[in-house]
């Protein structure tokens, strides 16, 4: 089976719609929330308060973003994509619209911290999500150009902030930034839903088949058909229950929240996850305060951080492009992805590298890899679950996400603390991130192990039963 | 000679002197006093025996006798203490010399040296400054001088040279900052005395502000302008808008605070009338002539002025909802068309055969 053109693909051609809106959301939020650092000093002016109150301010707003994702894939599940879609695009703006009649530090944390976290939540898993679906043979290329959206954000936004608030001040700026912000409800109308035969059809084994692949690769031949056999089985019993689309909620919750998390593939991913944004959110936080304590100036610093946003942008597409391609085993790009990264942010505080070219070529080169790692989040992903899990599984890895990124910048700091210099966040950032790597290699070392035993605790079948269902596999195989 | 009879009468002279040195003191104890001129000169000579002593005697090398106060003084053990006083409210350079203390049995002596010290002040020069400290009175034999700013000292460095007799100090390609209170340390070999004499680097007033040339502010906001200023002596700072100086009496909205080097302006409520120049400005009297200014633009905006954008792109985006919905509505209208018209027509087909029964049975009857 080959959908190899593009816009064939399951989605047709309305999917390059999806991937416009999906990037463009992704664009504004997350533009704005990863360039909120550069009104601090606006808010420490005008509020009478100290500079970690000020930091709070992001630092809630990123928790909520991505911790509210359980949250948001329930909702999403009970009311449609398209429609939480647009309640975070409206949420996240009157958010904004908010900040300028702030009294006080703690309305910020509310109005930004809390309504626009969740907003950009609410906004950001729907977009992501049903890129994902709208696409099979081509779904890590749409993901991963849609999550460039991300790099790019951060490249501009901070530009275009400077400027508003020089033109505007700060309180004027917020209003044109909602005026931005509120674009996004435009682009949340334009996600329409996926018919409902096409999201059974990726239970059956159409994409049954590309997964198998891919565990070919993984874990070696003589476990993936006893990993079919368990998959059909399961798919078996859920395409009974399950009928329609996305929307009717026909399993009970806990049903689904079992089926994800004792998913050990699913839950490897979620602790990789979690790891490897502890060390992701330490080198966003500590990023530009650790180039200016090495000799750039305060402009110089704050490019070296847009550079990350590039190397993302790129990063993403180039993820995409190559979990395309059959022969890569997505899972090991994705590895890789976590490795790299990790290197680079250990390398950080290496001698050489301390001029702004230094620093200019290892903050690019951890942005591409970061970039690859989130290009491909909701692909592995989907490699991991089925498509019909995805929306749960994308609410629940958001939360991983977002208690990495609460978790990572207060142990750093407390490390910076008890040794002084910035060098151990940036290890603690490394090792935490290639640990997220390490992990990731539990999955095939426990299915090489007892893949059949699994099985018969698991699903309680006979060894005849067993058979059977191989054989069956086995006539549906390309 | 005999040796023992040697040995014990050097051995009777010297207890004899240590015991009787025991009486006879001289304060304060030092083999060497240094004393600046001008400062408050005291010499006690005191001697401590069974009984007040009018004995006592002060004199000087070059044979001056001086006559101080003599007071006694009865001790626990019944021994009395007398003690010459001879105090001279300000010290002269003539007074250096040996000073002897003596009852016509023995005598102590006293090494006392005045020096009088100038400091040379500088004034800012972009190239060197020196400053100097002369001192008369003594030879470089006995002192050393360590240079200071600040408590912190200074050796020769890119930026500092100290001369060979260490009583000049250079300072090389200097920027206003530099400018302050030096002082030469004078450490006496003998005599456990330090002299500090502060030397002076004068620098004209200097004045900066950290920001850019122009600042944009919300009404309602507050304004803080920071200034910096530099110079020595320590310069005033006046702030003015335009021509006008600012007075924190005349209007309560106005404070101004901070501690040298940095002034601080505070303006709440701001409205537009406030837009215009700051200036802060740094001047000193002991340069007249020079005032260095720092000018900042301040623009008051309008705290809503961005919010009728807002309502337009409000609008804007429900009139594109709005038409999104319907072409939605109008595709899914298309998709169950689609759909029911394939139902729909065996649907009319058994319609129809109902329907013509109907018809016909009507016919018929």
């Amino acid at each position: 089976m080959g959908n190899s053109n593009f816009l064939e693909d399951k989605g047709g051609h309305y999917g390059i719609v999806i991937i416009i809106a999906a990037f463009m959301i992704q664009f504004l939020a997350f533009g704005i929330a990863e360039s909120i650092g550069i009104y601090n000093i606006e808010f420490l002016d005008n509020f009478d308060t100290t500079a970690t109150d000020v930091s709070l301010i992001g630092a809630i707003n990123i928790g909520v973003f991505l911790g509210a994702g359980p949250v948001a894939s329930y909702l999403m599940n009970k009311f449609g994509y398209r429609e939480i879609c647009l309640a975070g695009s409206v949420l996240s703006t009157v958010g904004l619209v908010c900040v300028p009649f702030a009294p006080s530090m703690h309305a910020l944390y509310v109005f930004y911290g809390l309504f626009t976290g969740l907003g950009y939540c609410l906004a950001y898993i729907p977009s992501h999500v049903l890129s994902g679906l709208y696409f099979e043979r081509h779904r890590s290329l749409a993901t991963g150009v849609v999550t460039s959206g991300s790099g790019l954000g951060a490249v501009i936004f901070p530009i275009l902030i400077q400027y508003l608030i020089e033109e505007y001040t700060w309180q004027g700026s917020f209003f044109i930034l909602a005026c931005l912000n509120l674009q996004a409800c435009v682009f949340a109308a334009l996600l329409r839903p996926l018919s409902a035969e096409k999201i059974k059809d990726s239970d059956s084994q159409l994409d049954r088949t590309k997964n198998i692949e891919q565990e070919k690769m993984l874990l070696g031949d003589k476990c993936v058909e006893d990993e079919n056999a368990a998959a059909l089985e399961k798919n078996g019993n859920q395409s009974h229950v399950e009928e329609t689309t996305s929307k009717k909620l026909n399993k009970k919750w806990k049903e689904r929240y079992s089926n994800i998390f004792g998913n050990f593939n699913f839950v490897i991913y979620f602790i990789s996850n979690l790891l490897w944004n502890m060390g992701v959110s330490i080198i966003m936080v500590f990023g530009a305060e650790y180039f200016t304590l090495k000799g750039q100036s305060k402009v110089d610093a704050s490019q070296l951080v847009m550079l990350f946003g590039l190397g993302t942008f790129f990063g993403g597409i180039l993820s995409g492009a190559l979990g395309n391609v059959r022969q890569l085993n997505r899972i090991w790009i994705y590895n890789v992805g976590t490795l790299v990264t990790g290197i680079c942010s250990l390398i950080f505080p290496a001698e050489i590298f301390h001029s702004y070219t230094g620093f200019a070529f290892l903050c690019f080169s951890w942005g591409i890899w970061f970039g690859v790692i989130l290009g491909l989040l909701v692909v592995v992903l989907a490699d991991i679950l089925s498509t019909h899990a995805l929306g749960d599984g994308m609410g629940y890895l958001m939360f991983a996400n977002g208690a990495g990124c609460l978790s990572g910048p207060p142990l750093a700091g407390l490390l910076v603390d008890l040794y002084g210099g910035f060098d151990s966040a940036f290890y603690l950032s490394g090792v935490v991130t290639v640990l997220a790597c390490i992990i990731m290699i539990a999955i095939p070392i426990k299915h090489r192990c007892h893949p059949v035993m699994q099985l018969q605790v698991d699903h309680h079948i006979t060894k005849s039963e067993l058979v059977i269902l191989n054989s069956a596999e086995g006539g549906n195989e390309l | 000679m005999n040796m023992p009879y040697v040995f014990s009468t050097l051995t009777l002279i010297i207890c004899t002197y240590i015991v009787n040195s025991v009486a006879l003191t001289m304060i304060p104890s030092q083999s060497m006093l240094w004393h600046l001129e001008g400062e408050r000169f005291e010499l006690k000579c005191r001697l401590t025996g069974p009984s007040p002593t009018n004995d006592l005697k002060l004199l000087k090398d070059n044979g001056d006798i001086f006559t101080g106060t003599l007071s006694s003084k009865t001790n626990a053990d019944g021994t009395v203490t007398t003690t010459l006083l001879y105090e001279k409210s300000k010290a002269e350079l003539s007074d250096a010399g040996t000073y002897k203390c003596t009852n016509n049995n023995e005598e102590r002596d006293m090494e006392v040296g005045v020096v009088a010290v100038t400091p040379q002040h500088g004034t800012f020069n972009p190239d060197q400054v020196t400053l100097g400290c002369e001192i008369v009175g003594a030879e470089s034999k006995d002192y050393s001088v360590i240079w200071m700013k600040k408590n912190v000292s200074l050796t020769d460095d890119a930026k500092y040279s100290i001369s060979n007799t260490s009583l000049s100090l250079s300072i090389l390609k200097p920027e206003n900052k530099d400018g302050g209170e030096y002082t030469c340390n004078f450490i006496f070999n003998h005599g456990q005395r330090n002299l500090s004499v502060p030397v002076n680097f004068y620098a004209k007033p200097h004045a900066e502000m950290k920001e850019k040339k122009s600042k944009n502010l919300a009404q309602d906001s507050t304004l803080i302008l920071r200034c910096t200023t530099y110079g020595h002596p320590a310069p005033n700072v006046t702030w003015f808008k335009g021509d006008l100086e600012l007075e924190p009496e005349k209007d309560t909205r106005i404070s101004i605070n901070g501690q040298y080097p940095n002034s601080e302006l505070h303006i709440v409520e701001l409205d537009f009338d406030d837009r215009g120049d700051y200036i802060c400005e740094a001047s000193s009297g002991h340069f007249p002539n020079s005032t260095m200014r720092a000018t900042i633009l301040i623009r008051i905006k309008d705290k809503l002025a961005a919010l009728w954008p807002f309502l337009a792109t409000v609008a804007e985006v429900i009139i594109l909802c709005i038409i999104i919905f319907i072409c939605e509505k109008r595709k899914s209208k298309e998709v169950e068309d689609d759909a029911d018209g394939a139902t729909d027509n065996a649907a009319n087909a058994q319609d129809h055969k109902g329907k013509d029964e109907v018809r016909q049975r009507n016919v018929r009857a």
